[in-house]
């Protein structure tokens, strides 16, 4: 189930962006575009689209639609007014390393289809840039109604969507986002008996497929609302770090470990391999040599991995290793270092620490 | 033009640490740099910085140095975003860092050196006046840091990152066309602020036209300005032709500003409600 956002006036959360036509106007070439995708419901939805393949761009042109149902267009716009003329379709582009910030507005195809197109430059840009989708009330305060329950200020959001990725630079991309799907789902109504008898819990790593899925309770809406925070510093980045960090911790435990027992050694010769999805054999070669930094082979460190997983203390050493690698991999100190000064921030109303 | 190099990472903390701490760079520093790809005046950084810091006091520092600075490292954002990089500067113009930040009787804080952007002595001074230029003109720089609390709330935050917004903050806050505002009052209307765009779009307000556009100018970056040229009045400064926003947008940014500024809020309740109850016991 979606958040519900509690907005003064009509609101949509339903408008759904999509990228596609990119190509690099510079030297007219097509720019391919991997996509990531977020699972809702029954559908995955593009949330990433991966842009950073070499040879590198110089400059991105791309295609925007945005859709919203007709349904939702009428409800949130003031009666009387043109769902066509009245609203336009805000794009609102911005990559926070570089701090860019522009918006883009779409045209009118048909009624709640928008489309347009943005070119940006290479130079503007690092990491990943975000595009969110906003319908938003034109301008001219007056010529609106003033009806009680919608919104009459030019300028006035009245709906968004989420917002898609694209990612510019791969090293930009966690390796969480990269290995693993997210799924938002109410824990109390799954179809899966053992998130439905534990219908509390936080979250859910299912790591058997393909590719793991990572369940999200969505009956935490506060939950969604954090971890979708665009706060830069402060007491709320603080928080979503922290929980995004206590997520992100146990997650990748979990599949470390899962990645481990999936380590085979071959009968009566030296032969050593990982079983099942390739997931597990990425994990283990970004793992291994943390774990085993005084071996260079890295067959013999697999080797000894097995041979760790199957034997008692060495399984328990082995955990014990993984879970110190996992707080350097998520950076935990620095989660909780910033975590720290924000409440500092907070107590003594400074926050630059001057 | 001199290669802009950068510090490597897993030496920035050592290197900073033991600079703060003995006033000294370890001799082979040099070899714990690396090469950015981009090219700078280091020269003209280090005199246009070292006069920043003898030549005026310290609350003069930030709002003559900031478009300066900018004006004489003419690199995309794409690289400015280097932390590394901005602590190889700042080690380079110390004598600005330990002038500006040099507390009595405590060391400079190593953030000063190898912070992230808006902690970095010289990277926050770049950055204020890329976010806070109108084009070619550096004119609004001078309001963004003429307090570090008015830097602070304009740059800082999500709102920030676009420009006539940033512009319209920085001179709501330092009471261009009104009341100077006071500290307190700067972090209220950034707290609104904050709350209120979640329901209105910024990019939308005031604005004729929405379209992205570049914000690194190319030729621009290919002209090397000259110290002389630099150390002219702020007027005569040129900056990149990209960035130009449309007046009338800063003008409606900053009426719905004030207007923010004048909603009652909880702050205001609060001390009603305190006010009643001293009427009562009274």
């Amino acid at each position: 189930m979606p958040p519900v956002r509690l907005a003064p006036f009509a609101f949509s959360d339903g408008i759904r962006l999509s990228l596609s036509d990119f190509d690099d106007p510079v030297t007219g070439r097509q720019v391919s575009a991997g996509t990531h995708g977020v699972v809702r419901g029954d559908d995955e939805l593009p949330l990433t689209y991966d842009v950073s393949a070499d040879p590198p761009w110089r400059k991105l042109t791309l295609g925007l639609t945005a859709k919203l149902q007709e349904t939702e267009l009428h409800r949130v716009i003031p009666p009387g007014r043109d769902p066509q003329k009245d609203v336009s379709l805000v794009v609102s582009i911005a990559c926070p390393p570089t701090k860019y910030r522009h918006g883009v507005t779409l045209g009118a195809k048909s009624l709640g289809v928008w489309a347009g197109h943005v070119t940006l430059r290479r130079e503007d840009l690092r990491g990943a840039v975000s595009l969110r989708p906003m319908l938003v009330l034109t301008q001219g305060l007056k010529q609106f109604s003033t009806e009680t329950g919608y919104a009459h200020r030019g300028g006035s959001v009245i709906g968004r969507g989420d917002a898609p990725q694209l990612l510019v630079d791969a090293s930009a991309l966690s390796p969480m986002q990269a290995l693993v799907m997210t799924v938002w789902e109410d824990f109390s109504s799954s179809e899966n008996s053992w998130r439905r008898e534990h219908s509390n819990s936080l979250f859910h790593l299912e790591p058997y497929s393909d590719r793991p899925r990572l369940f999200l309770n969505a009956r935490y809406s506060e939950l969604r609302e954090i971890l979708n925070s665009e706060a830069a510093k402060g007491g709320e980045a603080a928080v979503r770090d922290l929980t995004a960090g206590l997520i992100a911790d146990s997650v990748w435990v979990q599949l470390a470990v899962v990645a481990a027992s999936a380590v085979t050694t071959g009968d009566g010769d030296d032969s050593v391999g990982v079983t099942g999805a390739e997931w597990k054999r990425q994990l283990l070669e970004n793992l291994l040599p943390g774990l085993y930094p005084d071996e260079p082979s890295p067959q013999e460190r697999m080797r000894r991995l097995a041979a760790d997983f199957q034997e008692g203390t060495g399984a328990a050493s082995l955990v014990s290793r993984i879970g110190t690698l996992v707080q350097d991999m998520i950076a935990t100190h620095r989660v909780i270092e910033a975590a720290v000064r924000a409440h500092e921030g907070l107590r003594t109303g400074t926050e630059n620490g001057e | 033009m001199d290669k802009l190099f950068r510090l490597k990472p897993e030496a920035l903390s050592k290197i900073v640490e033991t600079f703060v701490d003995t006033g000294q760079l370890i001799a082979d520093w040099a070899n714990y740099t690396e090469d950015t790809g981009q090219y700078c005046d280091l020269d003209l950084l280090k005199q246009l910085s070292s006069r920043a810091a003898s030549l005026l006091k310290m609350e003069e520092m930030d709002p003559w140095l900031a478009p300066r600075l900018h004006c004489a490292l003419r690199i995309p954002r794409r690289i400015a975003v280097d932390a590394a990089m901005w602590t190889w500067l700042a080690l380079n113009c110390h004598q600005f860092i330990e002038a500006r930040f040099r507390q009595p009787n405590r060391k400079i804080h190593p953030w000063r050196y190898y912070g992230g952007w808006s902690r970095n002595g010289l990277s926050r001074l770049w950055w204020g006046a890329e976010m806070t230029r109108n084009g070619a003109s550096y004119e609004d720089v001078k309001h963004c840091f003429a307090r570090t609390r008015t830097a602070q709330f304009a740059l800082e935050l999500m709102y920030s990152w676009h420009r006539p917004a940033a512009i319209a903050f920085c001179r709501v806050a330092e009471g261009v066309d009104g009341e100077r505002l006071t500290d307190a009052r700067t972090r209220t209307l950034s707290t609104r602020l904050r709350v209120l765009l979640s329901l209105q779009c910024l990019e939308a307000t005031g604005s004729r036209t929405i379209d992205a556009e570049d914000e690194f100018d190319e030729d621009w970056a290919q002209h090397r300005p000259s110290l002389a040229s630099l150390m002219g009045e702020l007027g005569s400064l040129k900056g990149p032709s990209t960035g130009v926003c449309e007046e009338a947008a800063i003008d409606a940014l900053a009426a719905w500003y004030r207007e923010v500024l004048a909603m009652s809020g909880v702050e205001e309740l609060a001390v009603d409600a305190a006010a009643e109850r001293t009427d009562v016991s009274e």
